[in-house]
């Protein structure tokens, strides 16, 4: 064999693989995008977001709502749900953004660019994202190899697209999932831990470029499209709110949000046992959250104080004591 | 760095072209590159013993070098032995230093004294065992003047340092290595070819079987428990499949990259889940760590215990097999292996066995029964002997044992098969098994030579593994035999 | 007595095949161990020892060390021999 042989087989070899690669992207992209978006009549509320939203908010407890979060859900992602989902449902009203005390730390930017959750997110996500957006994975090697994978993880949705139509809840992207699972004792000595040998790291809120500008732009389009966008930051246990930068969270807000609605719930008191781990509900937690929030809702959602009561539900609190 | 990841693509990709079209075509210009590119490679993968073996291997190049200026004598042993306490020591520090301390800690706390509170927490650097063995075998085998000493610094470091072989073996030889990088190496697209057909081959063993494997071992292993014990007999039989594949998978990446630069290291690997007694298996089995221990433990004591006959040979035996266990890390469950090991050896050096033991020459299809069956009993043998390797200690290992009887369905209401494999991973063992079995006069299962299989066909096989590799990679573990 | 070479070679694989059971091997210059079946590590060191005692010889360990083929070791059996 020649010099020149082996590089033309070497280059046809790795030509084939390409095209194939390509190919079953475009294929597997073109399935997921006929995918029907259209959410049950009258819904006209959207939640999405990370875990933190993912477990708090039963969507089968709280009427005209969808529930689209996922744990580790970078606002790049979320920003490209809202898009689509804003086509497809026009009556779409009211957005409800996972906004916690984590959400724009530094260290958040791992959700959109670190090889974890490329790996876990883009083979679900990829076919919402427009060419800007994709742009962000252009100088990163996992990203090339996660979307030749992309065929083989999303295999069981090929297969039933091929067969028939399929609509938003097989796209296994979000969703409430309740979890029964107890992990705050656990959680909460890990954190006295941390607080004892002085290893927490101080957060550095802002910092996340991609989280901060996808949060812009969520909240930009939610305002293009008529849409109400809603943070929200669900009710956490007083010592994760203790152990957190709260001062530069609400600082960033008064800077940078000041005419966005804010519902700051963290400081809700829940007893444990309605906590999976200090920053997470569990389903019983989830109920009782969501339950409420639905109360709320129905009467114009009225001012609450830092415990999320209502002034009656204040005052009724201050008689009985 | 793994070999399966898109970094060592680019990696291998940047050194290849840089190796055979930039750098001048002399072995000095060849040799300083391959040893460029493999500090990168190590730093990349354990940058903080970097300094640690570089002066290691500067150590043991200076000490072989003065060694051959001594006359044969007290001064030049005192000198050798120097050499091969400071590699062992190196070796002992790193590999077992945390082990000593926990033992003698439980020790004093079963007497009902304090240790001390003191603990040890020492980081094993990368590749430790494999270069280590290396630099011991260089050492010995100046001090027994089957080699000259390699007075060029720079072809001694690439020597240690080539990058396919650093991490985990196979463990080369210098009278193997070196004449080959001490001329200029010549493109042979031959060798190439062969060389990336043996990559893709490692690749689909380590990628799509072993990668695969990993999770389901494991589960079981982790709560053997909660398992049917047939799942638990699959968990335990795999285990032995999983290691070979990662293992073999790994080795054939190295020895397919090593061929790209025009170098052949030594075949680590040759079928040995085909092997037929004990001695078989070890012929086959991480080929370059048997054969380095049979060289300077087994030899050298079989020799000095030569007139006691059979026991001399079983003590040779022992002992070799206990190294052979210890050197896979610091836990009594090796230990135990290097001991059962050493009993298996026993009957074929003590009994009739002895000689007898079969080479693999024949070339038939199917195997005759009688192979067969030794074959079968061989693998089961071996099966649950290496699940020691997997087992993070003793009582887990008892654990696992007593859980295959206990959960017996007729014991425990529980199913056989609490947790079935894939089918495709069946499939993919299937295929493997009986490639390697047509194969296995073969260097590796992608050698074309005597099967009259058409170029488009030998392409589909091609395109189908590095698809499969692709679409598997990253979803699994990391090297096995990096652990050790 | 200076022994013949071919009396030295006939009794040296008088004592090999003792140990391996068998005489299926060619007694040629250029034979090493992996041409012979059943000649391995295990029965390297009986077969050494019975040379040894056939020839009333005693080795070192480098000279075994240092032997590439047959050739070499009727040279270095033939080397001890007054």
């Amino acid at each position: 064999m020649s010099v020149g042989r082996l590089v033309l087989n070497a280059f046809y070899f790795c030509l084939l693989l390409l095209v194939f690669n390509l190919v079953s992207i475009a294929i597997t992209r073109s399935l997921l995008l006929r995918t029907d978006l259209t959410f049950p009549t009258g819904t006209n509320t959207l939640v999405l977001g990370d875990s933190q939203v993912e477990w708090a908010v039963n969507d089968s407890l709280i009427p005209r709502t969808v529930n689209l979060a996922q744990g580790g859900e970078a606002y790049l992602y979320s920003y490209a749900k809202a898009k689509h989902f804003f086509e497809a449902n026009p009556d779409l009203d009211t957005l409800w953004l996972s906004f916690n005390y984590m959400a724009l730390d530094h260290v958040q930017d791992t959700l959109t660019r670190s090889d974890r959750y490329i790996k876990f997110k883009l083979p679900f996500n990829f076919f919402l994202l427009d060419a800007t957006d994709a742009c962000i994975f252009l100088g990163l090697p996992k990203a090339y190899i996660t979307l030749a994978q992309t065929p083989f993880i999303r295999w069981g949705f090929i297969r039933k697209a091929v067969r028939g139509p399929t609509n938003y809840k097989d796209l296994n992207f979000g969703g409430y999932s309740g979890t029964t699972e107890q992990k705050l004792k656990k959680d909460l000595s890990v954190r006295a831990n941390e607080q004892k040998l002085g290893t927490t790291r101080p957060p550095e809120f802002g910092a996340a470029r991609d989280q901060v500008e996808y949060l812009q732009r969520t909240i930009d389009l939610c305002r293009a499209n008529g849409v109400t966008c809603i943070l929200l930051n669900t009710p956490v246990h007083p010592v994760a709110q203790k152990g957190s930068d709260t001062t530069a969270y609400y600082a960033y807000i008064q800077q940078h949000f000041p005419d966005q609605p804010f519902f700051d719930h963290s400081s809700w008191q829940f007893p444990d046992s309605c906590f999976r781990d200090a920053v997470h509900l569990n389903a019983h937690g989830a109920t009782r959250y969501t339950t409420r929030l639905e109360k709320l809702r129905s009467k114009g959602w009225p001012t609450l104080d830092r415990q999320g009561r209502t002034p009656e539900e204040r005052d009724n609190a201050v008689q009985q004591q | 760095m793994l070999f399966n990841s898109g970094e060592f693509l680019i990696f291998l990709t940047v050194v290849w072209v840089l190796h055979w079209w930039i750098v001048p075509r002399s072995e000095r210009w060849q040799n300083a590159l391959l040893l460029a590119a493999s500090l990168v490679f190590y730093a990349l993968s354990d940058l903080q013993f970097l300094a640690l073996l570089l002066a290691s291997s500067l150590i043991n190049h200076a000490l072989a070098l003065h060694l051959v200026r001594l006359p044969e004598g007290r001064a030049r042993s005192t000198w050798f032995w120097l050499g091969v306490s400071f590699n062992l020591g190196l070796l002992i520090y790193f590999k077992y230093a945390n082990f000593f301390v926990e033992a003698m800690a439980q020790m004093f706390a079963s007497m009902g004294l304090a240790s001390g509170g003191f603990v040890l927490a020492v980081l094993l650097p990368l590749g430790i065992s494999f270069y280590t063995f290396q630099m011991l075998g260089y050492l010995i085998n100046v001090q027994h003047e089957e080699i000259d000493p390699c007075k060029n610094r720079l072809n001694f470091l690439t020597y240690v340092f080539f990058f396919p072989k650093i991490l985990a073996g196979p463990i080369e030889r210098a009278q193997h290595f070196l004449p080959q990088i001490e001329v200029p190496r010549v493109l042979d697209p031959e060798l190439i070819s062969d060389g990336l057909r043996q990559i893709l081959w490692g690749l689909f063993a380590k990628v799509v079987i072993a990668d695969e494997l990993g999770p389901y071992i494991d589960t079981v292993f982790g709560a053997p428990d909660a398992h049917g014990s047939g799942t638990i007999l699959g968990a335990v039989m795999l285990y032995i499949v999983q290691i070979y594949c990662d293992f073999s998978g790994y080795s054939n990446i190295a020895l397919g990259v090593a061929k790209l630069f025009g170098i052949r290291l030594v075949i680590n690997f040759a079928y040995p889940l085909f092997a037929v007694d004990i001695s078989d298996f070890w012929r086959k089995w991480h080929v370059s760590l048997t054969s380095w221990m049979i060289d300077h433990v087994f030899t050298p004591l079989s020799f000095i215990l030569r007139d006691m006959g059979k026991r001399g040979l079983v003590i040779a035996i022992s002992v070799t097999f206990f190294c052979v266990g210890i050197w896979h890390g610091a836990n009594w469950t090796y230990v135990v292996f290097g001991i059962l090991q050493s009993i298996y050896f026993i009957p074929l050096a003590v009994g009739a066995g002895i000689g007898r033991a079969s080479v693999n020459s024949s070339t038939a299809l199917l195997p005759a029964p009688g192979r067969a069956l030794r074959m079968l009993g061989m693998f089961v043998l071996m099966s649950f002997t290496f699940a020691l390797l997997r087992a993070g200690s003793l009582g887990s290992m008892a654990n696992i044992y007593q859980s295959m009887v206990i959960n017996f369905p007729l014991n425990s209401g529980k199913q056989w098969s609490t947790m079935p494999l894939a089918r495709d991973l069946i499939l993919y063992i299937i295929v493997l098994l009986c490639v390697e079995w047509i194969q296995r006069g073969k260097e590796h299962g992608l050698v074309w030579e005597r099967l009259r299989v058409p170029k488009l066909v030998r392409f589909a096989v091609y395109l189908v593994i590095a698809q499969l590799v692709i679409w598997k990679s990253g979803m699994g573990n990391n090297f096995i035999y990096f652990q050790f | 007595m200076i022994m013949q070479r071919e009396e030295l070679i006939s009794r040296i694989r008088t004592s090999v095949s003792n140990v391996l059971g068998h005489g299926n091997f060619e007694m040629r210059d250029d034979l090493t161990a992996t041409d012979v079946e059943g000649w391995d590590s295990l029965t390297h060191m009986s077969i050494i020892t019975g040379l040894e005692k056939e020839f009333g010889v005693k080795f070192k360990l480098k000279e075994i060390n240092k032997l590439k083929n047959m050739g070499s070791l009727i040279e270095l059996i033939g080397s001890k021999l007054p």
